[in-house]
Parts: C-alpha cells; structure tokens; sequence
C-alpha cells in the first residue's frame, strides 16, 4: 500500500491513497495527514475507508479537537450520539429534497448557532449511481484576491449567519455574528467569512447597501477559480474545514439505491 | 414687481419669481437669491426671465468664473462662454441621447481636474413634450448612508470621464480622478460626487468590487426620494450645483417644436 497525496484542484485540496484509517494511526501518520489538510486549505479526500466503524470515526476527529452535538438531534446516528447521519432510498428520478438531508446552499456547518466551527469529517458509506456531488469554496483565496482597499474596507465589519431561509427548526432563531475577515487559529491566514446561504446582513450596514456588498461578497467567493466539485465514493473519508471553506452539497441523487453518510463535526 | 421665493419640492429646490435678471441686481438681492440656491441644496428655478447672453454672462459670473463649454464649438460666436443649443423637434422623434441632451445622470464636467459649480440654463423654447430635467440631492444621498458605508467610502477616488458623449478616439480624451466625498466649500456640507454617467471605477478596486459600490452608489443617488423632475416653460432660467447635484436631461421631446437654450457654467473653487 503506498501512501500518496495529490492535489485535487489548481486552487485547493489534496487526495490522499494508500491509508487505512480503520484501526487508529500512529501520531506521526496524524500529523502528516492534518497538515496535509491544513496545507491544501482545509480539503483532504482520503479514498478506501470502507472499513472505519462509527468509533473510529468519533475517535479520529477527537484527535482535532472538542466534538460538537449534531444538530437536529433526530439526525444522531442511534448508540453514537456525537454522529450525524443521514440516509435514504433514493428513486431513480426523485424530486428535490431539503437543505437539512442535502446541504444545498453554500454555507459553512455551525456559522449560524453561535460557535465557529472546525473539522467537519464525514464518512460515505452508500452512494446512488447518480448525482449527490459536493462543491467547495476556498476562503482564504476569496480574501487574497481582495484588493488591499476592499480587505482595508471590510476588515472593521460583521455580519449576521442565519440558517432560517433553509431549515425549519431555526426559523425565528436570530442567527449569529462573525467577523468578515477571520484568521485561522492554526495557519494564521485570513478568511473571507462570508456565504451565500447563511449570510443574510451586514451590521451597521442599510439593508441596501448591505444586500449590494453581500451580492458582490457571495458571487466572489464562489467563482470558479474558488471552487472545487467533488463526486462522492463509498469508502470516502473528507475533511473540510468550516473555518476557511463553504459547502453546498448537490441533492441531485437519483438512480436508485440509497445514500448513507456519517459526519461528525469539531469546535473551531 | 414683488420677489417670491417658495420651495419647489419636499426636500430641496427652490424657486423664484418677481425679479427680472436684465436689470440692476444689488449686492443685498444677489446675496438673498444666491443663499436661497445654497440653502435649497443648490437647485433654484427662476421664472419669466428675457435673457440676452450677456446678462447670462454676467449672472453667472456672480456664481464664480466662468468656464469654456465643452465641446467649445457650441459656444456662441460673439459669446464663446455661453453654450448654446437650438434644433426642430419632429412630431414623433426617436428619443435623444446624451451627445444632444444630456441624458444620463451626471454634474457637469467631472471628467476634468477643475469641478464645476452652478450651471446656469436658460430656456427660450421648448416642444409641447418633453424635455424635462431631474435633479438628485446628493447631500441627502450621502446624509442617508450608513456611518459604516459612508467610512467605508471616505477615503475613496473615482476616475470620472466624459463616457456617453466622446465622439472621437480615447486618446486625448480627459478623465480626472475625484474623491468619492467632497466638502462643499460654500455650505461646509458634504455631498457624493460620483457622476454614474461618468463614473468608471473606483482608484484601488478590483474591477468587480469597484462595479459592485458603483452601482449601488448610482441606484442610491438616484431614489426618488432624492429626486425632484422640473418641466420647463420658457423664460425659466435654472441654476443647478454641480457640486452636490447631479442632473438627467430627457430628450424626449414631441408634438413638434423647436428646443432653444443656453447655458453657462462656473467653476467649482
């Protein structure tokens, strides 16, 4: 088994072959894997992990730091509370399906309740023939291709993170506030904290003048040269890091049998 | 013949009647007339006046020195400082652009170092349609900014250049960079000077930021909150502020008719 890394996209991520997860890795193995994350800007793709039981799952992202409860709580995988899990039959041509069992808008996980979070690791344990892939988004790129005028501009500024406009049960919530600019606690970098699903305001802002930065904000964080799109393989192991990218899953399974995923999500 | 000043919409404008612009205007009378402009956010309609140009030349001159009109061709032959414009409106024209009529919202010449002050327009004939001017208030579009934006816009330059109306080459053509804020120097006041006919980036941007604060500037200035639309009748001298207005001029003119009017400006000091 050779272990290689190669890198996914011109922008950002990294492929990593050649592992197995499943029984615990030593601390050097670790190190090498989560700088190769944090080096390709917070995306590792590790293939083959077919055999990584829910504990190894919890265990390895402990490694990253404090686990967050999955939200909602009727998504926790049974007898593994610290897993979300989602899985469904699939139809050969279904209809569209809701931002909780699809991710569909661009959005860091956890932005809108309050804590930053880190690591997101989700295991893929059964995917459709067709369609579910994900695309990613590459902050720290958005903010270095910034002019030094606009980073001057928007360093002093803050906005709202709401989930409201997707998911049900946080309708009403007020969301929470996150600097524009951030910089990662582990690299230093600094991130364009913004995202066209969950960024719903600027504070201080009009609604207009806000709505006129938002649109210009969210439409340069997901141009192309920012992004990556990645099919979904069973035995797929991913980490992507919601300090410095977004995500906006597709939903557009279709085909038949069933799609089963576990995530567990780590504090920022 | 008694003077009435009276506003001319909510916000600002002003308009002025029982005076006749040919005749002997004291010290005291020009200070109330031109105070009245200011104070009215430098939009002021003067009713029934009967102009000559050089009683145009010399009201204006009391406004400030006067400047050479751009294209200078259309200066008057004994009056070069005094742009003239006459042509026959068909009955049903297709509407006019802004190499004739001044259609786009802008001050005039932003495109050059020296801004401009008042404009002085002086219409003698107008077709029974059309032909309106609008004025935006860019005091209370800059008033109605958020303190983050209007910090945000403080230390910002624009490059403004004469886009709609170069008939030539781009070489030769001006452009002048202005801040995005100006100090109005008679009012103290502070106004937007972004012309969104002229405006083509902003100094430092990326060229999709700059786009982006662009339009959303020129969306702002131009709410109707902030905007007031004069029809003319002939006689109307008015005198706008290119230093914290902007103004439209529509060219849509019918029903025939002839458009005849002059027009000097002054500089901004």
């Amino acid at each position: 088994m050779t272990f290689t890394i190669s890198p996914l996209s011109g922008a950002f991520g990294a492929e990593v072959r050649g592992v197995d997860l499943a029984h615990g890795i030593g601390d050097n193995l670790f190190q090498t894997l989560k700088q190769t994350w944090l080096d390709h800007d917070g995306i590792l793709v590790v293939r083959d992990q077919h055999r990584m039981t829910p504990v190894q799952h919890v265990d390895l992202a402990s490694r990253f730091g404090a686990l967050i409860d999955p939200d909602p709580p009727d998504h926790r995988l049974p007898g593994h509370p610290l897993v979300y899990r989602v899985s469904y039959p699939v139809a050969e041509t279904p209809k569209p399906r809701d931002f909780v069992d699809t991710g569909n808008a661009w959005h860091a996980d956890y932005a809108d309740a309050g804590t930053w979070s880190g690591v997101s690791i989700l295991h893929v344990i059964e995917m459709p023939p067709k369609g579910g892939d994900i695309f990613f988004a590459d902050l720290y790129a958005a903010y270095d291709a910034l002019s030094p005028a606009m980073q001057q501009m928007l360093a002093p500024l803050a906005a709202v993170h709401s989930s409201a406009a997707h998911v049900k049960h946080r309708d009403g919530k007020p969301g929470s506030v996150h600097p524009i600019v951030r910089t990662h606690p582990e690299t230093g970098r600094k991130i364009l904290f913004v995202s066209p699903g969950f960024t719903t305001a600027i504070v201080g802002l009009s609604s207009k003048e806000s709505h006129a930065l938002l649109g210009f904000l969210n439409d340069h964080v997901t141009q192309p040269a920012f992004i990556l799109r990645h099919r979904w393989i069973a035995g797929d192991l991913v980490f992507w890091d919601n300090r410095c990218n977004l995500h906006n899953a597709m939903g557009d399974y279709a085909g038949g049998g069933r799609v089963t995923f576990h995530r567990v999500s780590v504090c920022g | 013949m008694s003077l009435e000043i009276k506003r001319l919409a909510g916000s600002f404008g002003v308009e002025v009647s029982g005076i006749d612009l040919n005749g002997e205007i004291g010290a005291n009378l020009f200070r109330t007339i031109h105070q009245a402009w200011l104070d009215h956010d430098g939009v002021m309609v003067v009713r029934d006046q009967r102009l000559t140009p050089a009683s145009q030349l010399a009201f204006a001159s009391r406004f400030g020195t006067v400047r050479t009109p751009d294209p200078p061709e259309f200066g008057l032959p004994d009056y070069p400082m005094v742009y003239s414009s006459a042509f026959d409106v068909a009955d049903a024209p297709k509407l006019l652009d802004f190499t004739q009529t001044g259609a786009a919202w802008h001050s005039d010449y932003a495109y050059e170092t020296e801004w401009a002050g008042a404009s002085l327009l002086y219409v003698r004939a107008m077709p029974p349609k059309g032909g309106d001017i609008l004025f935006a208030d860019l005091y209370a579009a800059y008033d109605a900014l958020s303190a983050s934006m209007r910090a945000f816009l403080a230390p910002l330059k624009a490059v403004q250049r004469p886009v709609p109306i170069r008939r030539h080459d781009d070489e030769g053509d001006p452009a002048a960079v202005h801040p995005m804020v100006r100090t109005h120097p008679e009012t103290g006041r502070q106004a937007l000077y972004v012309s969104p006919g002229f405006t083509t980036e902003i100094v430092g941007l990326a060229p999709a930021e700059s786009e982006a604060l662009l339009k959303f500037l020129a969306a702002h200035c131009t709410q109707p909150q902030f905007v007031l639309r004069h029809h003319w009748v002939p006689g109307d001298l008015v005198v706008w502020d290119n230093r914290c207005n902007l103004h439209y001029a529509l060219g849509d003119y019918s029903g025939g008719g002839r458009v005849d009017f002059q027009r000097v400006a002054v500089n901004g000091g």
